[in-house]
C-alpha cells in the first residue's frame, strides 16, 4: 500500500434528524490485508546483517503498532465518526482538521443553504473526509483544495442522492455494500478513493454532468520513477523560476494525453501538446503556437503540475549530462526491464555508465556506435532540428536510438545536465560585506543600460515579461522589463563609451586593477564585451542564459570567459530550478 | 544526501509555542465544561462550546490522543474517562489540553499531553486531587507553572506531593537518521574536542558510557569500522551511538576521504560565493596553519576545479594546494558538511553476458547488484580501493556508474 495515499473516505452529513453517515469506504477493513502489505514491504534481497537484527525488529514493532492504530482509527463506528465529522455549523466552510492518534482526518464541510435546493430539504451540512496517516504532510493542502472543490460540486445535487443513500439500512450484508451497487455517488466517491491510491489522479463526472478532476501532484510525479518525491511547493518554485529560454519534455504519450482531455480543455493546451517537442524553447512554442508567452508559461506549468511534462533545456548538441546522483543503478530495478520493453537489445545500465562522466550529446552523436534506425512515436518531434546556437543542425546525421534514449532518460529523471557557471572573483581577498550591498545596488542600473543597448528584440514579448516580474524577482528581469517600458535607450550605451576606465566604475579599485592586468583588457572590444556580461558574473546565471539575455553566441561567450579566466572562476552543476524534479524520498 | 532531509524538515514549519492550557470537564449538570484556562479567556466559551466534540468525545474516543484544528486554534487533547461509582454519573471525565497557533507544528506536544493525563488519572486514583475541590484549585497554578517553562526552557519538573512530581521534556522530532555503515565517517558538525576521562564532571559522568568512549576518536577522518576497531567497542555498538548523534545533528556523516575520491560542486556552491560569513568560516576551516589564512579565490578555485572524473589527487597535482595553505582534507570536510560539493560514488554492475561463462570472482560478484559502492565493497571485503579497481577493470562484464 502505498502511504502518500489517503486510507480511507467517510460522507457525512447532519440535518434535523441529526447526525448521520451516509457512506464510508472502505466499510470493511480486515488484519489479512494489512499484514499482507507489511511483509510486502519488507525487501526480499535485503542483506540480513546480524549485528543489524536488533534494531530492526524494534523498528518493526513500532510501525506494528501504529498500523494497529491506523486500523482501529477505520473501525470506528458510523456514531462515532458521524458525532465527529457533522460539526457544528460555526466550522462549515472552511478547513476541518482532526487527528485521532496516528491518522488525521480532513475535511470541508460544507453547509447547505436552503435557498439552493428546489424542495426544501432538511439537510443542513454535508462533510467529505479523507483519512490520512500521519506523516504525509506534503499530501495536506492540496488534499484539501480538492476537497474543495468536489464539495463545491456536490452541494449541487447533494438532494438526489442523499435519498439514495438513505434508503437500505435494515439487511444482513454491509448497507454500504447496497449502497455501493445502487447510489452512483457511492461509487464516484469510491472510484475516488481507489484512484487516490493508486495513480494519485482522480477524473471523473458526477451524475454525467460535473466534471471533477484533480491529482496529487506528489504521488502523481512518481509514475516515471518512484524514487522521485517532490513537493508541490517545489513545483511552484520551479515555475515561478521559468524562463523562456526553458523547454518543456513531454513525460506522456502526446496522444494518450489528447485522448483523456476533457472535452472542454482549453484548445490552446491541445494546440501546444501537439506541436511541442523537446528541442524547442517555450519561446519558439509560444511563437509557434501563437500564444503570449504568459500562456505557455501558465499551460506547461499546468502539465508540470498534473505529471504530464517536466522542465528541461531543450536539447541541443552543447549540453552535457550526468547521471543524476538518484539515478537507481540497481541491477533489479523496475526501470531496467521498462527500458529493455522500449529499446529492445539494450542495456539501460550500461547506457548510464556512459553518462558516468559529463557527457555532451554531440559525444553521444559520435558514430563510433552504428546507427540503427528505428521508428517510433516520439521520433516525430525529436527528429526536427537540433538547436544550436543558431546553427540548424540536422538530427538526421545524428544516431537516432541514442537520442532516444537520452529523452527517455531525462523523462526518468535519470540524468541531469550541468551547466556552466561564471564568478567573477578577480582579487584575492574576499569581496567585503560592504562591497557587496554596494554592488547589489547598483546591478540594476547597470542592467538596465547594458541590456537596453541590445539589437535584440524585446518588443515582440515584451509585455509578458511584465507578467514574470512579480514571479521572481531577479534583477535582470526587472531590468529587462524596465527598458522595454523605456524607449530609446541605447543612449545610455554611448554615454558610457569612451574610457576603459569608466567601464568598471562600479567596482572597488583592487578589482579594477586586477581586471585591468588582463591582457585581453587592452582590447576595447574585449573589454566592452567583458564588462556587458559583468553583471551574470555572479553564479546565478549559466552559460545559457547569458547567451540568450544577451544574444551572444556560444564561441563568443566561451572567448571571452577564456580570454578573462585570470579574473574569473567557472563552475559546473545542475541548475537549481530543475533539480526540483530530481530530489529524492529519502 | 544527508543535509537534503534535514533541510526538508526545516522547511515544513516552525514549532508552535503553548498558547493556552485548558482543562476541561465533563459537569454533571451543565455538560462539557472549562473549568480552568490559562491565560483566562484564551478560548471563548462559544469556540468551545463548538469544539467540545473532540474535546470531551464520546467513549470511543476516549484514552486516544485527538487534536483538532479548527476556528484559528490548534488544540491538542487526550481525553480521559474513570468508572467509578463514587462520581456522580459513575464516571469523571476530563482532558488537559494544549491550544497552540492553527499553522505551526505540535507534534512535539503529543507525548507531553498524553503523559499529563496519566499524571493526572495517577493523582486521581491516589488521592482523589481531581474529584476533591480543594486540591483541583491547585490545578491553575501547575498549569501556568507547565505553560511558562515548557515554552521558556523546553522542561518542566513540577513537585505536587509527596508521591508526585510531573516531570516533562519538550522533545524535538527528527527525521529518521539514515542507517550508519563501516565505512560512513562521522564529524562533529560545530567544532568540539573531546572531554577527557579525567576531566568528567557529575553530568558527564552520567552520559552513556560507550559514547564517552568513542567520542575522543570521532575527528572527521576516522571511519566507523576504525572507531570501533581502536576505540575496542563493538561496531553495532558504535553505530547505534553515532546514530544517534546523527538524530540530535551533533554529528554528520561523510564518506572516507581517499585521494582517489571524486567530488562534484552542487548548486549550493553558490552561496559561498555571495555569504561573507560562510566565506569566512570556510577560510578559517580549511587553512593548514591558522597564522596565515589562504586567500578566497584559491578557496573557491580549489572548489570549483572538483568535478566528475577528476580525482583529489588530480586536484592536488593541478593546484598545490599545500602552496596556497590550504588543506585538502579540511577542504572536502567543509565543502561535505555544508553540502557545497557532492561526492561521486562509483558504482560497479556485473551485466552477463547471453553466453554464460564461469564467473571468475564468485565472492565478489554478489557484491555488483548496482547497490554497493567502492566504499561499501571495500569495507566489506577488506579489498584496497586499487585491487577493486584492477578486479573490476579486468572483467569486461563489469560495468561501472559514477553517481
Amino acid at each position: 500500500m502505498d502511504e502518500t495515499g489517503p486510507l480511507g473516505l467517510f460522507l457525512v452529513n447532519s440535518g434535523s434528524k441529526g447526525d448521520r453517515l451516509l457512506f464510508r469506504y472502505p466499510y470493511q477493513v480486515d488484519d489479512q490485508k494489512a499484514s499482507l502489505s507489511k511483509k510486502k514491504r519488507n525487501n526480499p534481497y535485503a542483506l540480513i546483517v546480524s549485528e543489524d537484527y536488533l534494531m530492526s525488529t524494534r523498528g518493526a514493532t513500532v510501525s506494528e503498532l501504529s498500523e494497529k492504530n491506523v486500523l482501529n482509527a477505520l473501525r470506528f463506528p458510523d456514531k462515532a465518526l458521524s458525532n465527529l465529522f457533522a460539526v457544528k455549523l460555526e466550522l462549515c466552510d472552511r478547513k476541518f482538521e482532526l487527528k485521532v492518534n496516528d491518522v488525521r482526518f480532513v475535511g470541508h464541510p460544507t453547509p447547505l443553504s436552503q435557498t439552493f435546493n428546489r424542495e426544501p430539504s432538511s439537510v443542513l451540512m454535508f462533510n467529505i473526509v479523507f483519512a490520512l496517516r500521519v506523516g504525509t504532510i506534503v499530501f495536506r493542502e492540496t488534499e484539501l483544495h480538492t476537497l474543495f472543490k468536489s464539495s463545491l460540486i456536490l452541494k449541487k445535487q447533494q438532494t438526489p442522492s442523499e435519498h439514495k443513500l438513505s434508503l437500505p439500512s435494515d439487511n444482513d450484508q454491509s448497507p454500504y455494500e447496497l449502497i455501493l451497487t445502487r447510489c452512483q455517488l457511492a461509487q464516484a466517491l469510491k472510484k475516488v478513493l481507489e484512484d487516490l491510491r493508486s495513480t494519485g489522479e482522480v477524473h471523473l463526472r458526477i451524475h454525467n454532468w460535473i466534471e471533477v478532476s484533480f491529482c496529487l501532484p506528489n504521488k502523481v510525479h512518481r509514475t516515471h520513477n518512484k524514487d522521485i518525491f517532490i513537493e508541490p511547493q517545489a513545483i511552484q518554485s520551479c515555475l515561478a523560476a521559468l524562463k523562456p529560454y526553458h523547454g518543456m519534455l513531454m513525460l506522456v504519450d502526446v496522444q494518450e494525453l489528447l485522448m483523456t482531455l476533457p472535452h472542454d480543455a482549453s484548445p490552446a493546451l491541445v494546440r501546444l501538446v501537439q506541436i511541442t517537442s523537446p528541442l524547442k524553447s517555450l519561446q519558439q512554442l509560444s511563437a509557434d503556437t501563437d500564444l503570449t508567452l504568459t500562456q505557455v508559461f501558465q499551460l506547461v506549468g499546468h502539465l508540470v503540475y498534473w505529471a504530464k511534462a517536466t522542465i528541461i533545456y531543450p536539447l541541443c548538441e552543447s549540453n552535457v549530462y550526468i547521471l543524476s546522483p538518484n539515478a537507481p543503478t540497481c541491477i533489479n530495478s523496475p526501470l531496467v526491464e521498462k527500458f529493455q520493453e522500449k529499446f529492445v537489445g539494450m542495456s539501460l545500465l550500461s547506457q548510464m555508465s556512459e553518462f558516468s562522466l559529463p557527457t555532451s550529446l554531440s559525444q553521444v552523436a559520435n558514430p563510433l556506435n552504428s546507427p540503427q534506425e528505428k521508428k517510433s512515436e516520439e521520433e516525430k518531434h525529436v527528429g526536427l532540428k537540433f538547436r544550436t546556437g543558431g546553427v540548424p543542425w540536422n538530427v538526421k546525421a545524428l544516431h537516432f536510438q541514442q537520442v532516444q534514449t537520452i529523452v527517455w532518460m531525462l523523462q526518468h529523471r535519470l540524468l541531469m545536465q550541468l551547466h556552466t557557471y561564471v564568478y567573477l572573483i578577480p582579487t584575492s581577498q574576499p569581496p567585503s560585506l560592504l562591497n557587496l550591498h554596494e554592488r547589489d545596488n547598483r546591478r540594476p542600473s547597470t542592467d538596465e543600460a547594458l541590456s537596453g543597448g541590445q539589437g535584440f528584440s524585446q518588443s515582440d514579448y515584451g509585455s509578458s515579461f511584465h507578467s514574470e516580474d512579480s514571479l521572481g524577482g531577479s534583477p535582470v528581469h526587472s531590468a529587462l522589463s524596465g527598458s522595454s517600458s523605456k524607449s530609446g535607450s541605447e543612449e545610455d550605451l554611448s554615454s558610457r563609451d569612451p574610457s576603459n576606465g569608466d567601464l568598471l566604475a562600479e567596482l572597488s579599485p583592487s578589482e579594477r586593477e586586477a581586471i585591468m592586468k588582463v591582457p585581453a583588457a587592452s582590447n576595447t572590444d574585449d573589454l566592452k564585451l567583458f564588462v556587458r556580461l559583468r553583471p551574470y558574473f555572479t553564479g546565478k546565471h549559466h552559460l545559457e542564459e547569458i547567451m540568450y539575455y544577451e544574444n551572444v553566441r556560444r564561441s563568443q561567450l566561451v572567448a571571452v570567459l577564456d580570454k578573462f579566466r585570470d579574473v574569473l572562476i567557472t563552475c559546473k552543476h545542475e541548475d537549481a530550478t530543475v533539480a526540483a524534479f530530481y530530489r529524492h524520498s529519502r | 544526501m544527508f543535509n537534503s532531509g534535514c533541510h526538508y524538515y526545516q522547511t515544513q514549519s516552525q514549532e508552535s509555542p503553548i498558547k493556552c492550557i485548558l482543562f476541561s470537564e465533563f459537569h454533571q449538570l451543565l455538560g462539557p465544561k472549562i473549568t480552568f484556562q490559562t491565560p483566562e479567556d484564551y478560548v471563548s466559551k462559544e469556540v468551545f462550546d463548538s469544539l467540545n466534540v473532540y474535546i470531551i468525545p464520546k467513549p470511543e474516543l476516549q484514552g486516544k490522543l485527538i487534536t483538532v484544528n479548527a476556528l484559528g486554534y490548534k488544540i491538542i487533547g487526550y481525553p480521559v474517562g474513570i468508572d467509578n461509582p463514587k462520581y456522580a454519573r459513575n464516571r469523571l471525565i476530563f482532558n488537559l489540553c494544549f491550544v497552540c497557533d492553527a499553522n505551526l507544528r505540535t507534534v512535539q506536544y503529543e507525548p507531553l499531553v498524553r503523559k499529563l493525563a496519566n499524571y493526572l488519572v495517577a493523582l486521581e486514583e491516589e488521592s482523589g486531587f481531581l474529584s476533591d475541590e480543594e486540591s483541583k484549585n491547585h490545578l491553575p497554578l501547575i498549569m501556568t507553572r507547565i505553560m511558562n517553562e515548557l515554552n521558556r526552557y523546553r522542561r518542566c519538573s513540577i513537585p505536587i506531593n509527596e508521591s508526585n512530581t510531573i516531570h516533562l521534556k519538550v522533545i524535538r522530532v527528527h527525521p529518521d537518521p539514515p542507517q550508519v555503515m563501516d565505512h560512513h565517517v562521522p564529524i562533529f558538525t560545530k567544532s568540539r574536542t573531546a572531554i577527557l576521562p579525567s576531566q568528567w564532571d557529575l553530568t558527564t559522568q552520567q552520559w552513556d558510557l560507550t559514547v564517552m568512549q568513542i567520542l575522543g576518536y570521532i575527528d572527521g577522518f576516522r571511519h566507523v569500522a576504525r572507531i570501533a576497531a581502536e576505540a575496542d567497542v563493538e561496531v553495532s555498538l558504535v553505530k547505534s551511538c553515532i546514530q544517534n548523534m546523527v538524530y540530535y545533528g551533533v554529528v554528520a556523516l561523510i564518506p572516507i576521504f581517499l585521494y582517489s575520491n571524486v567530488y562534484t560542486p552542487t548548486p549550493e556552491l553558490g552561496r559561498l560565493a555571495t555569504e561573507p560569513t560562510l566565506q569566512d568560516e570556510c577560510i578559517k576551516y580549511v587553512t593548514k596553519q591558522e597564522r596565515y589564512l589562504p586567500d578566497f579565490r584559491s578557496v573557491f578555485m580549489l572548489y570549483c576545479g572538483l568535478s566528475p572524473g577528476i580525482t583529489v589527487r588530480d586536484l592536488c597535482t593541478r593546484h598545490n594546494p599545500h602552496s596556497l595553505g590550504i588543506d585538502e582534507r579540511k577542504l572536502i570536510q567543509f565543502g561535505m558538511m555544508r553540502g557545497l560539493i557532492r561526492r561521486l560514488h562509483k558504482y560497479p554492475i556485473y551485466l552477463p553476458s547471453e553466453v554464460q561463462t564461469p564467473i571468475k570472482q564468485p565472492g565478489l560478484v554478489k557484491y555488483f547488484t548496482g547497490s554497493h559502492n567502492y566504499d561499501e565493497i571495500c569495507s566489506k571485503t577488506g579489498l584496497s580501493y586499487r585491487e577493486l579497481d584492477e578486479k573490476v577493470e579486468k572483467d569486461a562484464r563489469v560495468i561501472v556508474c559514477w553517481k
